[in-house]
């Protein structure tokens, strides 16, 4: 009671405050659009307390996330230019400084306002700041998606395993070759029909790591994917013509024709609903995998994740190891490391870590104030204190989460709030979110630890997309794509490889590689 | 009224000279005076929601940035159209639009009038309703999920088309990766979609055919082909060359929504189109003007086509659209 | 319909053994992917895809009380319904107005008009100078935003003003003589024999505004003035993109995506109303041929 009337005290003196300073002068507007999951409420709690807060009035530009550039560039387009607003596609940074619709970020305000964010870029994800440079200048802060410095996983059916008398886990390509050849043709599920395979298309990606290479990886459907470089003799070229793709592909050429790979790769593992399942790992046609994240694999109690009171107790299955328990419960599985490769090389995708980018709207490049302001809430979401991060993140707490564990930073949301992810959307927490590589510390991360899938991950050397790269983009993996299918499906000889490298720098590759050279001696030369 | 009419006027004086059509016109102006009540709204709305953006069209010509906006980005001229005829990629999906699209038109124009002549000649009304609501349920399911359904349908393994082929002796296609079986799955899959939905403006046109003339062909004997191929097809020619007028000037699109939710890259050769692909190039690179122009340029030919047919119809049986 | 029976040749018979047998295949195939549909809606178990049986996995109706108790599926229906309701008026009654003077050789300039309509079927300014009108016209978050800029189609009118070019003339002139002036004899004499062109037209346009969910994205800025069709969006597209999951999945941890059951009941809560309206219409595509074969 006590607690509540005290509360209440707080904030009819906060609405006091705030209630001043619109009678001394009209408050400062700022205008936002970020991530959201449902449309935000212009009262919505979140932007009412840290309005308030702040001595300004956060006003919600509500922007469907599904179809988010689309409408922020009509918004733009007609002049609503957001006073700050988050790109979806971190990629797409260069395009919009030049379309003159970004401010540009003093460093001189960031040191000073958000010394805080500055501090953990620096310490968690070196280099990403200046990722929001164009042509010397900050446009961007990077959104850091820290979960992503955990490779992508390497998932083998260990029941399969134990049928055809394999007990070791793959550490080197030629060990995985002779195991998925036995989970091809030994019939790992015993039921007398030639209908297993060992990979499918997530499964490419452990051969081609095992060469250090990533050169492809569809993201989301209907986009061309994220461009991986690589160095070769201290040059940067495109990872999809690495000499040694040739060799990765000649293998794979074989396998698909032994009956190895799984026919149906071409469509994918995946058959729509939620993106990370993969049906045919699921379905038991293919008995390994790298699709998705190391967590959507996590099987029943995998870990001990903290309840209510603090308490250890086994962790709940990830999006796929529930399936897999719906699907066939007899079904074991285990994590592989990254393979050692005939080169020497050892490795395995890894999704770029740089998500997003915040952007000021060029109106007000001219507004230290309003940058100030800006800043300021950005910095909230860098404070050192766990509490006082997550509030701005996800409204107040003990109200829609509360605190289960201090040291490991580990909470839940309160009923009704555990199912209702849209809320932290309409009072407005998303809109003052920036994500920032804070070290993750939770039960679910321990474990991904103890797997070291922190280690061995193929790191893309640009993660910015580059203006030239950016213009061939479409028809060169349209090119690339085409390629690999027809030499692994046999459609191609090998030698086809050669003409698709050729065919690769005409068709715009070698002016992007020369860009990609420039913007990497840029970056490198400081 | 005399606004309506003196707007009319000014028209007629306007666009004719001669003086005595002139005053023809001002009499037939005056005759139509009620008549222009009625028109009114509506081709102010033509102007005010369809000519008032048309300069949007600008974009094609310019070198498009947000922050100048469309009048205010620089003129580039044909440049951009230079960029798009240039590249060889636009050219394949161009073709890949083509094809689809007259296969699609070919298989996808008739069905539905041979759907609406045979649920025409269903008996039983209670069969003919639920025939015709069943039909049309494919409309209203979108192409997420039905491409969803159609890859587990088709799939080599494990869908019932390939047991059956395997039952059969026969081996496997793989429908969805095959350049070969592509194409002939868009286009079947579009005629299943849309056949109950299409139906329903010949089955219109259909309900106001004289019944009497229905009874006058029984009593002379007509058997049902007769009846069908005598009678009701003719009755619906206005219909159908209109419908076909339209359905030309739908050559070079395609069907967005059905290619991206189906396609692969095995299948790029054959089934990447213009939408598809200008969607891919829209999402790296935002590239308005280039959308713009492959827009405009596509609009053209339609229009072009669209006019050609027009005129053939109305030469041979006098309809036209307009 | 018992003489009709009787007369039927052998040809007629075997024609419509063929006709049923035809119509009986394409309904079963067209009916398959509602059956699938419905049934995961009804399944508690998480149905994997491609392990479909055409009964529900586990029977529930839970699926469908979450659909129907979440509030943004409430308010979504209302703004639905009030733009299918205000917008199919609107824009048969600006269609037809607009298409029988346009019908008639008489009227001025008539080919101009025609033209200047059927040309907005293949040149239109795009999205960016729309918007900028809409806002002009201080439409947004109005639900003239969503009535308005599709009001009249020119596929529409051609299709109407060809249809009203085939009535004879001979009734308008018998109006004419009994001293009706123009707009008397279109509400009196021409929409009454409009009535299956009608029919087609107000389901075409209530159907797509029913389905249409882009405009309101764009025009309703608040939460309170979406479609249903956009409230459905999100919950069917809920993890379906990477990217965007990824995000989620980065800003909370141990997200819980929409069952595939519940994405299904939301589909058919948002689908099945406009699927009733059919048989409401139906009766004028079938009235002509229904006495021809009943008087038979």
């Amino acid at each position: 009671m006590r607690a509540t009337a005290r509360k209440a005290a707080w904030i009819a003196a906060i609405l006091a405050c705030a209630a001043g300073a619109a009678f001394g002068q009209a408050k400062m507007q700022i205008t936002l659009a970020n991530y959201q999951i449902e449309p935000t409420d212009p009262n919505g709690e979140s932007l009412v307390t840290y309005g308030a807060k702040f001595g300004v009035q956060f006003v919600p530009v509500n922007i469907d996330n599904n179809k988010y550039h689309e409408i922020l560039n009509l918004k733009l387009a007609a002049g609503e230019i957001p006073d700050f607003f988050y790109l979806k596609e971190a990629d797409k940074l260069g395009n919009y400084v030049k379309q003159g619709v970004c401010a540009r970020i003093p460093m001189d305000l960031l040191q000073k306002h958000a010394p805080n964010m500055l501090k953990v870029l620096a310490e968690n994800a070196p280099g990403y700041l200046d990722m929001g440079k164009v042509k010397g200048a900050l446009y961007g802060i990077p959104a850091v998606n820290a979960t992503n410095a955990f490779h992508s996983p390497l998932v083998y059916r260990t029941d399969w395993m134990k049928k055809v008398g394999v007990s070791k886990l793959p550490t080197t390509l030629a060990e995985f070759e002779s195991l998925m050849y036995k989970f091809a043709k030994n019939d790992p599920d015993g039921n007398g029909k030639n209908d297993t395979y060992g990979l499918s298309q997530d499964g490419l990606n452990a051969v081609f790591g095992s060469f250090g290479l990533v050169p492809f990886d569809h993201n989301s459907k209907g986009a061309a994917g994220t461009d991986y470089w690589v160095l070769k003799d201290g040059k940067v070229i495109n990872a999809s013509i690495h000499p040694d793709v040739k060799r990765a592909l000649e293998l794979m050429a074989k396998w698909y024709k032994d009956g190895v790979i799984d026919p149906e790769f071409i469509t994918g593992e995946n058959q729509g609903g939620y993106w990370a399942l993969s049906h045919a790992f699921i379905k038991g046609r293919i008995g390994f995998s790298t699709r998705a994240n190391f967590y959507h694999w996590a099987m029943p109690g995998v870990y001990d994740d903290i309840d209510a009171s603090g308490k250890r107790i086994p962790c709940q299955p990830g999006a796929i190891g529930k399936e897999i328990v719906a699907a066939d419960p007899t079904m074991t599985i285990g994590f592989g490391q990254p393979l050692k490769g005939p080169t020497g090389k050892q490795g395995i995708k890894k999704y770029n870590m740089l998500m997003n980018f915040y952007c000021f709207g060029k109106q007000i490049e001219k507004d230290p104030a309003k940058m100030a302001k800006i800043l300021a809430f950005m910095e909230e979401n860098a404070d050192p204190d766990f509490v006082v991060r997550n509030t701005i993140k996800n409204g107040a707490k003990d109200k829609y989460w509360e605190l289960l564990d201090a040291p490991t930073e580990t909470y839940r949301f309160i009923p009704p709030y555990d199912k209702d992810t849209g809320y932290v959307s309409r009072i407005g927490a998303t809109l003052l979110r920036a994500e920032l590589p804070f070290p993750l510390k939770a039960p679910r991360e321990q474990w991904a630890y103890s797997l070291s899938y922190n280690k061995l991950g193929i790191d893309n050397l640009i993660q910015v997309g580059l203006p030239v790269a950016t213009k061939y983009k479409v028809d060169l993996m349209k090119l690339r794509d085409e390629t690999y299918i027809s030499i692994i499906t046999g459609a191609k000889p090998l030698s086809y490889f050669d003409e698709y490298v050729k065919a690769y720098l005409a068709a715009g590759g070698q002016a992007a590689q020369e860009d990609a050279n420039a913007y990497y001696e840029e970056m490198t030369s400081k | 009224m005399d606004h309506a009419t003196a707007s009319a006027e000014a028209l007629a004086g306007l666009s004719r000279g001669a003086p005595s059509r002139g005053r023809l016109l001002r009499r037939r102006a005056w005759d139509s005076r009620y008549l222009f009540v009625l028109f009114l709204p509506g081709m102010l709305y033509f102007l005010v929601f369809r000519y008032v953006p048309i300069y949007g069209l600008a974009i094609a010509f310019k070198d498009y940035n947000f922050f100048d906006g469309i009048m205010g980005s620089p003129w580039v001229g044909l440049a951009v159209f230079k960029e798009v005829f240039a590249s060889k990629g636009f050219w394949e999906v161009f073709r890949n639009t083509l094809g689809i699209s007259i296969l699609q038109f070919a298989f996808g124009f008739p069905a539905p009038i041979v759907f609406a002549l045979l649920l025409n000649e269903v008996v039983k009304i209670r069969a003919k309703k639920v025939f015709q609501t069943i039909s049309y349920l494919p409309h209203f399911v979108s192409w997420v999920i039905l491409a969803g359904l159609f890859t587990q349908f088709l799939s080599p393994s494990t869908g019932p088309i390939n047991v059956l082929i395997k039952a059969l002796g026969g081996k496997p296609v793989y429908f969805m990766a095959d350049t070969k079986w592509f194409v002939p799955v868009l286009v079947a899959t579009e005629v299943w979609k849309s056949i109950g939905w299409g139906s329903i403006i010949y089955l219109a046109a259909i309900s106001s055919i004289d019944t009497e003339m229905y009874e006058a062909a029984e009593i002379d004997g007509a058997g049902r082909w007769a009846r069908m191929r005598y009678l009701t097809l003719p009755s619906l020619a206005p219909t159908i060359t209109v419908m076909l007028i339209l359905a030309i000037g739908k050559l070079v699109n395609d069907n967005f929504d059905q290619i991206f939710n189906m396609y692969n890259p095995s299948v790029y050769k054959v089934a990447d189109v213009i939408s598809t692909y200008v969607y891919r190039k829209g999402l790296e690179d935002m590239e308005y003007a280039y959308a713009t122009a492959v827009g405009l340029f596509k609009n053209l030919i339609a229009f072009a086509m669209v006019l050609g047919a027009n005129k053939l119809a109305k030469r041979i049986n006098g309809n036209g659209i307009w | 319909m018992p003489s009709a029976a009787i007369r039927r040749s052998g040809g007629d018979r075997a024609f419509d053994a063929f006709n049923y047998l035809v119509m009986i295949l394409l309904s079963l195939t067209t009916l398959y992917p509602f059956f699938f549909l419905i049934s995961s809606s009804l399944s508690a178990l998480d149905v994997t895809l491609g392990s479909f049986s055409l009964l529900p996995r586990q029977f529930t109706l839970e699926n469908y009380a979450k659909v129907l108790r979440n509030p943004a599926i409430g308010a979504g229906y209302v703004n639905t319904i009030l733009r299918t309701v205000i917008g199919t008026s609107l824009s048969l009654l600006a269609t037809f107005c607009l298409a029988w003077p346009l019908s008639k050789r008489s009227f001025p300039l008539r080919n101009l008009w025609t033209g200047l309509i059927v040309f907005t079927m293949f040149f239109s300014g795009g999205m960016i100078p729309t918007y900028l009108l809409v806002r002009q016209l201080g439409l947004i978050d109005t639900i003239w935003a969503l009535v308005l800029p599709e009001l009249v189609t020119a596929y529409n009118f051609v299709i109407v003003r060809n249809y009203m070019q085939t009535i004879p003339g001979s009734m308008e002139e018998s109006a004419k003589m009994d001293g009706a002036n123009d707009i008397t004899i279109l509400f009196r004499v021409i929409l009454p024999v409009c009535k299956p062109i009608i029919a087609t037209i107000s389901l075409w346009v209530a159907v797509w505004h029913w389905n249409a969910w882009f405009d309101s994205m764009i025009y309703m800025t608040k939460a309170s003035g979406q479609v249903v069709q956009l409230v459905m969006r999100r919950i069917v597209l809920e993890g379906s993109d990477q990217m965007t999951q990824m995000m989620a999945e980065m800003q909370r941890q141990g997200l819980v995506i929409a069952p595939e059951g519940l994405k299904a009941a939301t589909i058919m809560v948002t689908t099945l109303p406009i699927l009733c309206i059919y048989p409401f219409v139906q009766k004028y595509f079938v009235k002509g041929v229904m006495m021809g074969s009943l008087k038979g």
